[in-house]
Protein backbone atom coordinates (compact mmCIF):
# COMPACT_ATOMS: atom_id res chain seq x y z
CA UNK A 1 0.00 0.00 0.00
CA UNK A 2 2.80 2.40 0.90
CA UNK A 3 4.51 1.54 -2.36
CA UNK A 4 1.37 2.45 -4.25
CA UNK A 5 1.13 5.74 -2.40
CA UNK A 6 4.77 6.53 -3.16
CA UNK A 7 4.24 5.72 -6.85
CA UNK A 8 1.12 7.88 -6.89
CA UNK A 9 3.00 10.80 -5.38
CA UNK A 10 5.70 10.48 -8.06
CA UNK A 11 3.13 10.34 -10.85
CA UNK A 12 1.15 13.27 -9.49
CA UNK A 13 4.30 15.37 -9.15
CA UNK A 14 5.31 14.62 -12.75
CA UNK A 15 1.86 15.51 -14.05
CA UNK A 16 1.73 18.70 -12.00
CA UNK A 17 5.17 19.80 -13.20
CA UNK A 18 4.44 19.20 -16.89
CA UNK A 19 0.99 20.80 -16.71
CA UNK A 20 2.41 23.86 -14.94
CA UNK A 21 5.28 24.32 -17.39
CA UNK A 22 3.04 23.97 -20.45
CA UNK A 23 0.40 26.26 -18.95
CA UNK A 24 2.97 29.00 -18.32
CA UNK A 25 4.43 28.68 -21.82
CA UNK A 26 6.75 31.26 -23.30
CA UNK A 27 6.16 35.03 -23.37
CA UNK A 28 5.10 36.30 -26.83
CA UNK A 29 7.67 39.08 -26.92
CA UNK A 30 7.24 42.28 -28.90
CA UNK A 31 7.19 43.13 -32.56
CA UNK A 32 10.69 43.99 -33.69
CA UNK A 33 11.55 47.63 -34.29
CA UNK A 34 13.74 46.63 -37.21
CA UNK A 35 12.39 47.43 -40.68
CA UNK A 36 11.70 45.17 -43.61
CA UNK A 37 14.86 45.60 -45.69
CA UNK A 38 14.78 47.74 -48.80
CA UNK A 39 18.54 47.70 -49.12
CA UNK A 40 20.97 44.82 -49.22
CA UNK A 41 22.35 44.26 -45.72
CA UNK A 42 26.13 44.17 -45.47
CA UNK A 43 26.12 41.24 -43.04
CA UNK A 44 23.66 39.00 -41.14
CA UNK B 1 15.16 3.50 7.46
CA UNK B 2 16.04 1.49 4.35
CA UNK B 3 12.39 0.80 3.68
CA UNK B 4 11.57 4.50 3.85
CA UNK B 5 14.47 5.30 1.53
CA UNK B 6 13.26 2.66 -0.92
CA UNK B 7 9.81 4.26 -0.98
CA UNK B 8 11.34 7.70 -1.64
CA UNK B 9 13.41 6.20 -4.44
CA UNK B 10 10.29 4.56 -5.83
CA UNK B 11 8.47 7.90 -5.87
CA UNK B 12 11.37 9.48 -7.78
CA UNK B 13 11.54 6.50 -10.13
CA UNK B 14 7.89 6.92 -11.04
CA UNK B 15 8.34 10.71 -11.28
CA UNK B 16 11.14 10.47 -13.84
CA UNK B 17 9.63 7.52 -15.73
CA UNK B 18 6.35 9.44 -16.07
CA UNK B 19 8.14 12.62 -17.15
CA UNK B 20 9.68 10.80 -20.09
CA UNK B 21 6.52 10.30 -22.22
CA UNK B 22 4.90 13.45 -20.81
CA UNK B 23 7.75 15.62 -22.11
CA UNK B 24 7.85 13.93 -25.51
CA UNK B 25 4.14 13.66 -26.28
CA UNK B 26 2.48 16.28 -24.10
CA UNK B 27 4.92 19.10 -23.39
CA UNK B 28 6.86 19.12 -26.67
CA UNK B 29 3.88 19.61 -29.02
CA UNK B 30 2.69 22.48 -26.81
CA UNK B 31 6.03 24.15 -26.10
CA UNK B 32 7.77 23.81 -29.46
CA UNK B 33 6.58 26.74 -31.53
CA UNK B 34 7.73 29.61 -33.68
CA UNK B 35 7.89 32.71 -31.47
CA UNK B 36 5.39 35.34 -32.68
CA UNK B 37 8.03 38.06 -32.39
CA UNK B 38 10.59 36.45 -34.66
CA UNK B 39 12.57 38.68 -37.01
CA UNK B 40 14.76 37.14 -39.65
CA UNK B 41 16.46 38.29 -42.80
CA UNK B 42 18.12 36.42 -45.62
CA UNK B 43 20.06 37.51 -48.68
CA UNK B 44 20.15 35.37 -51.78
CA UNK B 45 22.22 36.17 -54.84
CA UNK B 46 22.20 35.29 -58.50
CA UNK B 47 25.59 35.79 -60.14
CA UNK B 48 25.81 36.65 -63.87
CA UNK B 49 22.06 37.01 -64.09
CA UNK B 50 19.89 38.49 -66.83
CA UNK B 51 17.65 41.45 -66.01
CA UNK B 52 15.20 43.57 -67.95
CA UNK B 53 16.17 47.23 -68.21
CA UNK B 54 12.84 49.06 -67.98
CA UNK B 55 14.37 52.25 -69.47
CA UNK B 56 15.31 50.58 -72.76
CA UNK B 57 12.97 47.56 -72.46
CA UNK B 58 15.94 45.32 -73.32
CA UNK B 59 17.39 42.41 -71.38
CA UNK B 60 20.98 42.69 -70.20
CA UNK B 61 23.53 40.67 -68.27
CA UNK B 62 24.42 41.95 -64.80
CA UNK B 63 27.14 40.66 -62.49
CA UNK B 64 24.78 40.12 -59.59
CA UNK B 65 21.14 40.33 -58.51
CA UNK B 66 20.32 40.25 -54.79
CA UNK B 67 17.06 39.08 -53.28
CA UNK B 68 16.55 40.27 -49.72
CA UNK B 69 13.88 38.43 -47.78
CA UNK B 70 12.78 39.80 -44.43
CA UNK B 71 10.33 38.08 -42.08
CA UNK B 72 8.91 40.11 -39.22
CA UNK B 73 6.53 38.65 -36.64
CA UNK B 74 3.57 40.92 -35.90
CA UNK B 75 2.80 40.19 -32.23
CA UNK B 76 -0.28 42.42 -31.95
CA UNK B 77 -1.92 40.82 -34.99
CA UNK B 78 -1.07 37.32 -33.69
CA UNK B 79 -2.66 38.06 -30.30
CA UNK B 80 -5.81 39.40 -31.93
CA UNK B 81 -6.19 36.20 -33.94
CA UNK B 82 -5.45 34.11 -30.86
CA UNK B 83 -8.20 35.92 -28.93
CA UNK B 84 -10.62 35.21 -31.76
CA UNK B 85 -9.68 31.62 -32.65
CA UNK B 86 -7.96 30.34 -29.51
CA UNK B 87 -5.02 29.15 -31.59
CA UNK B 88 -1.34 29.98 -31.17
CA UNK B 89 -0.59 31.69 -34.44
CA UNK B 90 2.29 33.57 -35.99
CA UNK B 91 1.71 36.49 -38.33
CA UNK B 92 4.67 37.17 -40.57
CA UNK B 93 4.83 40.35 -42.55
CA UNK B 94 7.44 39.65 -45.18
CA UNK B 95 9.12 41.52 -47.99
CA UNK B 96 10.98 40.06 -50.94
CA UNK B 97 13.10 42.92 -52.24
CA UNK B 98 15.05 42.38 -55.45
CA UNK B 99 17.98 44.69 -56.18
CA UNK B 100 20.38 44.88 -59.11
CA UNK B 101 24.17 44.95 -58.84
CA UNK B 102 24.08 48.67 -58.00
CA UNK B 103 21.53 48.14 -55.23
CA UNK B 104 18.66 49.69 -57.20
CA UNK B 105 15.21 48.18 -56.75
CA UNK B 106 14.11 45.70 -59.41
CA UNK B 107 10.87 44.69 -57.70
CA UNK B 108 9.44 44.23 -54.24
CA UNK B 109 6.61 42.01 -53.11
CA UNK B 110 5.16 42.19 -49.59
CA UNK B 111 3.22 39.30 -48.06
CA UNK B 112 1.29 38.50 -44.93
CA UNK B 113 1.51 34.88 -43.88
CA UNK B 114 -0.62 33.61 -40.96
CA UNK B 115 0.14 30.13 -39.68
CA UNK B 116 -0.11 27.83 -36.68
CA UNK B 117 2.90 28.37 -34.41
CA UNK B 118 3.20 24.65 -33.65
CA UNK B 119 2.37 22.85 -36.89
CA UNK B 120 3.09 25.64 -39.44
CA UNK B 121 -0.28 24.92 -41.06
CA UNK B 122 -1.80 28.07 -42.58
CA UNK B 123 -4.55 29.72 -40.53
CA UNK B 124 -7.23 31.50 -42.54
CA UNK B 125 -8.10 34.26 -40.14
CA UNK B 126 -8.14 37.13 -42.59
CA UNK B 127 -5.37 39.43 -43.65
CA UNK B 128 -3.38 36.91 -45.70
CA UNK B 129 -2.12 38.52 -48.87
CA UNK B 130 0.58 38.56 -51.52
CA UNK B 131 1.41 42.00 -52.89
CA UNK B 132 -1.94 43.24 -51.63
CA UNK B 133 -3.98 40.47 -53.26
CA UNK B 134 -5.95 38.33 -50.77
CA UNK B 135 -4.87 34.70 -50.87
CA UNK B 136 -5.86 31.49 -49.12
CA UNK B 137 -2.71 29.48 -48.60
CA UNK B 138 -2.53 25.71 -48.48
CA UNK B 139 0.61 23.98 -47.31
CA UNK B 140 3.80 25.48 -45.98
CA UNK B 141 5.96 28.42 -46.95
CA UNK B 142 9.50 29.38 -45.87
CA UNK B 143 9.66 26.78 -43.08
CA UNK B 144 8.86 23.09 -42.63
CA UNK B 145 7.24 21.70 -39.47
CA UNK B 146 9.31 20.55 -36.50
CA UNK B 147 10.37 16.91 -36.98
CA UNK B 148 10.03 17.09 -40.74
CA UNK B 149 9.08 13.79 -42.34
CA UNK B 150 10.54 12.10 -45.40
CA UNK B 151 7.57 12.83 -47.64
CA UNK B 152 6.23 15.36 -50.09
CA UNK B 153 4.65 18.54 -48.70
CA UNK B 154 2.36 21.12 -50.23
CA UNK B 155 4.32 24.35 -50.74
CA UNK B 156 2.82 27.75 -51.46
CA UNK B 157 4.33 29.62 -54.38
CA UNK B 158 3.84 33.34 -53.88
CA UNK B 159 4.40 34.23 -57.54
CA UNK B 160 1.56 32.04 -58.83
CA UNK B 161 -0.43 32.35 -55.56
CA UNK B 162 -1.04 28.60 -55.69
CA UNK B 163 0.19 25.55 -53.78
CA UNK B 164 1.81 22.53 -55.31
CA UNK B 165 3.75 19.52 -54.08
CA UNK B 166 7.37 19.92 -53.10
CA UNK B 167 8.96 16.51 -53.44
CA UNK B 168 11.23 14.80 -50.95
CA UNK B 169 14.30 13.60 -52.85
CA UNK B 170 16.49 12.04 -50.16
CA UNK B 171 19.02 13.08 -47.54
CA UNK B 172 22.01 15.33 -48.16
CA UNK B 173 24.74 16.66 -45.87
CA UNK B 174 25.12 20.44 -45.79
CA UNK B 175 28.02 21.84 -43.76
CA UNK B 176 28.05 18.77 -41.55
CA UNK B 177 24.29 18.77 -40.95
CA UNK B 178 22.11 15.97 -42.28
CA UNK B 179 19.27 17.51 -44.25
CA UNK B 180 16.23 16.41 -46.23
CA UNK B 181 16.37 17.64 -49.81
CA UNK B 182 13.12 18.91 -51.36
CA UNK B 183 12.49 20.03 -54.90
CA UNK B 184 9.59 21.77 -56.62
CA UNK B 185 9.27 22.76 -60.24
CA UNK B 186 6.78 25.43 -61.25
CA UNK B 187 6.13 25.15 -64.99
CA UNK B 188 5.79 28.26 -67.12
CA UNK B 189 2.82 30.08 -65.64
CA UNK B 190 1.34 33.52 -66.29
CA UNK B 191 1.69 35.54 -63.09
CA UNK B 192 0.81 39.00 -61.88
CA UNK B 193 3.21 41.89 -62.40
CA UNK B 194 4.58 43.22 -59.08
CA UNK B 195 2.98 46.47 -58.00
CA UNK B 196 6.36 48.10 -57.37
CA UNK B 197 8.75 48.18 -60.31
CA UNK B 198 11.65 50.47 -61.29
CA UNK B 199 11.10 53.86 -62.96
CA UNK B 200 7.57 54.08 -61.63
CA UNK B 201 6.36 51.27 -63.89
CA UNK B 202 3.12 49.66 -62.74
CA UNK B 203 1.15 46.57 -63.76
CA UNK B 204 -1.13 48.90 -65.74
CA UNK B 205 1.69 50.46 -67.76
CA UNK B 206 3.15 47.02 -68.50
CA UNK B 207 -0.26 45.90 -69.71
CA UNK B 208 -0.65 49.01 -71.86
CA UNK B 209 2.61 48.17 -73.62
CA UNK B 210 1.06 44.81 -74.43
CA UNK B 211 3.18 42.63 -72.16
CA UNK B 212 2.33 39.94 -69.67
CA UNK B 213 4.61 38.28 -67.15
CA UNK B 214 5.39 34.55 -67.22
CA UNK B 215 7.49 32.66 -64.75
CA UNK B 216 9.07 29.26 -64.11
CA UNK B 217 11.33 28.06 -61.36
CA UNK B 218 13.03 25.00 -59.97
CA UNK B 219 13.01 25.46 -56.21
CA UNK B 220 15.39 23.48 -53.99
CA UNK B 221 15.53 23.34 -50.21
CA UNK B 222 17.85 21.50 -47.85
CA UNK B 223 15.87 21.23 -44.63
CA UNK B 224 17.28 20.36 -41.23
CA UNK B 225 14.60 17.84 -40.17
CA UNK B 226 14.57 18.36 -36.38
CA UNK B 227 13.81 22.09 -36.54
CA UNK B 228 12.25 22.09 -40.01
CA UNK B 229 14.43 25.07 -40.94
CA UNK B 230 16.04 25.25 -44.38
CA UNK B 231 19.84 25.54 -44.11
CA UNK B 232 20.21 26.05 -47.84
CA UNK B 233 17.86 27.22 -50.56
CA UNK B 234 18.35 27.71 -54.28
CA UNK B 235 16.19 28.55 -57.26
CA UNK B 236 16.81 28.32 -60.97
CA UNK B 237 14.46 31.13 -61.79
CA UNK B 238 13.27 32.56 -65.13
CA UNK B 239 10.80 35.36 -65.81
CA UNK B 240 9.72 36.58 -69.21
CA UNK B 241 7.62 39.46 -70.44
CA UNK B 242 5.64 37.96 -73.31
CA UNK B 243 3.83 39.96 -75.95
CA UNK B 244 0.10 39.58 -75.69
CA UNK B 245 -1.59 38.34 -78.85
CA UNK B 246 1.79 38.21 -80.63
CA UNK B 247 3.05 34.66 -80.11
CA UNK B 248 5.70 35.02 -82.80
CA UNK B 249 7.41 38.02 -81.19
CA UNK B 250 10.45 37.18 -79.05
CA UNK B 251 9.71 37.57 -75.33
CA UNK B 252 11.84 39.79 -73.10
CA UNK B 253 13.74 38.07 -70.32
CA UNK B 254 12.78 39.95 -67.16
CA UNK B 255 15.02 37.89 -64.95
CA UNK B 256 17.06 34.71 -65.32
CA UNK B 257 19.55 33.39 -62.86
CA UNK B 258 20.58 30.72 -60.39
CA UNK B 259 19.67 32.13 -56.98
CA UNK B 260 21.68 30.92 -53.98
CA UNK B 261 21.98 31.92 -50.32
CA UNK B 262 24.78 34.40 -49.73
CA UNK B 263 27.51 32.46 -47.84
CA UNK B 264 27.60 34.74 -44.76
CA UNK B 265 23.83 34.45 -44.34
CA UNK B 266 24.02 30.72 -44.82
CA UNK B 267 26.68 30.51 -42.08
CA UNK B 268 24.44 32.50 -39.73
CA UNK B 269 21.49 30.24 -40.58
CA UNK B 270 23.51 27.08 -39.94
CA UNK B 271 24.64 28.46 -36.55
CA UNK B 272 21.07 29.38 -35.60
CA UNK B 273 19.66 26.05 -36.71
CA UNK B 274 22.39 24.11 -34.90
CA UNK B 275 21.56 25.78 -31.58
CA UNK B 276 17.79 25.44 -32.04
CA UNK B 277 18.26 21.81 -33.02
CA UNK B 278 19.77 21.07 -29.61
CA UNK B 279 16.73 22.59 -27.87
CA UNK B 280 14.32 20.48 -29.89
CA UNK B 281 16.42 17.35 -29.37
CA UNK B 282 16.42 18.09 -25.64
CA UNK B 283 12.62 17.79 -25.62
CA UNK B 284 12.30 14.92 -28.08
CA UNK B 285 15.27 12.75 -27.25
CA UNK B 286 17.75 13.72 -24.54
CA UNK B 287 15.31 14.37 -21.68
CA UNK B 288 12.79 11.58 -22.46
CA UNK B 289 15.45 8.90 -22.81
CA UNK B 290 17.56 10.28 -19.95
CA UNK B 291 14.61 10.41 -17.58
CA UNK B 292 13.47 6.94 -18.59
CA UNK B 293 16.93 5.54 -17.83
CA UNK B 294 17.09 7.48 -14.56
CA UNK B 295 13.66 6.15 -13.59
CA UNK B 296 14.83 2.60 -14.28
CA UNK B 297 17.97 3.08 -12.21
CA UNK B 298 16.03 4.55 -9.32
CA UNK B 299 13.54 1.69 -9.46
CA UNK B 300 16.40 -0.82 -9.37
CA UNK B 301 17.99 0.99 -6.43
CA UNK B 302 14.65 1.05 -4.67
CA UNK B 303 14.18 -2.68 -5.14
CA UNK B 304 17.69 -3.41 -3.91
CA UNK B 305 17.13 -1.33 -0.79
CA UNK B 306 13.82 -3.00 -0.18
CA UNK B 307 15.33 -6.43 -0.59
CA UNK B 308 18.04 -5.61 1.93
CA UNK B 309 15.63 -4.04 4.40
CA UNK B 310 14.95 -6.10 7.53
CA UNK B 311 11.94 -8.34 7.01
CA UNK B 312 8.95 -8.10 9.29
CA UNK B 313 9.87 -4.79 10.82
CA UNK B 314 6.70 -3.24 9.52
CA UNK B 315 4.61 -5.71 11.50
CA UNK B 316 6.70 -5.24 14.59
CA UNK B 317 6.26 -1.52 14.61
CA UNK B 318 2.62 -1.66 13.79
CA UNK B 319 1.54 -4.07 16.52
CA UNK B 320 0.56 -2.90 20.00
CA UNK B 321 2.65 -4.10 22.90
CA UNK B 322 1.75 -7.55 24.06
CA UNK B 323 0.83 -7.65 27.73
CA UNK B 324 3.29 -9.42 29.95
CA UNK B 325 2.53 -13.03 30.59
CA UNK B 326 3.41 -16.46 29.35
CA UNK B 327 4.47 -16.35 25.72
CA UNK B 328 2.89 -18.64 23.18
CA UNK B 329 4.20 -19.57 19.83
CA UNK B 330 1.58 -18.89 17.21
CA UNK B 331 1.55 -19.19 13.45
CA UNK B 332 0.12 -16.39 11.48
CA UNK B 333 -1.88 -17.02 8.34
CA UNK B 334 -0.12 -16.47 5.06
CA UNK B 335 -0.06 -12.79 4.15
CA UNK B 336 1.68 -10.41 1.87
CA UNK B 337 4.82 -8.58 2.79
CA UNK B 338 4.42 -4.88 3.27
CA UNK B 339 6.32 -2.25 1.43
CA UNK B 340 7.64 -2.24 -2.10
CA UNK B 341 8.52 -5.90 -2.39
CA UNK B 342 4.98 -6.71 -1.36
CA UNK B 343 4.01 -5.75 -4.87
CA UNK B 344 6.06 -8.61 -6.24
CA UNK B 345 6.64 -11.22 -3.56
CA UNK B 346 4.32 -13.15 -1.30
CA UNK B 347 5.72 -14.21 2.00
CA UNK B 348 4.27 -17.23 3.71
CA UNK B 349 4.25 -18.44 7.31
CA UNK B 350 6.32 -15.92 9.27
CA UNK B 351 6.29 -16.11 13.01
CA UNK B 352 3.89 -13.80 14.69
CA UNK B 353 5.79 -13.69 17.93
CA UNK B 354 8.82 -11.66 18.85
CA UNK B 355 7.50 -8.23 19.53
CA UNK B 356 9.87 -6.67 21.89
CA UNK B 357 8.38 -3.21 22.00
CA UNK B 358 11.64 -1.73 20.92
CA UNK B 359 10.14 0.46 18.24
CA UNK B 360 12.35 1.09 15.30
CA UNK B 361 15.20 -0.71 16.97
CA UNK B 362 13.00 -3.65 17.84
CA UNK B 363 14.03 -5.97 15.08
CA UNK B 364 15.07 -9.34 16.27
CA UNK B 365 15.81 -12.37 14.18
CA UNK B 366 12.91 -14.79 14.08
CA UNK B 367 14.97 -17.42 15.81
CA UNK B 368 15.46 -15.12 18.81
CA UNK B 369 11.82 -14.09 18.74
CA UNK B 370 10.86 -17.68 19.17
CA UNK B 371 13.27 -18.21 22.02
CA UNK B 372 11.34 -18.43 25.27
CA UNK B 373 12.56 -16.12 27.97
Amino acid sequence: MRALIAAGIGLAAALALVLAVTAIGAPPGETSEKPLHTTVPAHP
Amino acid sequence: MRRRASLVLLAFAVFFAALSPLIRWYAFPRLAKIPPSQYQDMVLEAKNATLLDYATMKSKKVPKVSIVQTLKGNVAAAEKIKDRTGRDVVVWDTLSYVADDKGKMVSQIPERYVFDAHSQEPVHAGGEHVDGDPVRRQGIEYKWPFLTEKRDYAYFDFQTRTSGPIHYKGTRTVRGIETYYFEQTIPWTKVKVPKKLPLGATPETVEQIGLERWYTTKRMFWVEPVTGAPVDGQEIHKEEMRWKDQPGKKPLTAFAGHVKMRPDFQDATVDLVSSQRQLVLMMTSYLPWGFLALGGLLLAASLVLEARAPKGRGELRARPRRPRGPRRRTESPPHETRGLLGLFVRRVGSADAGSSGHGCLGYRPRSSARTPR
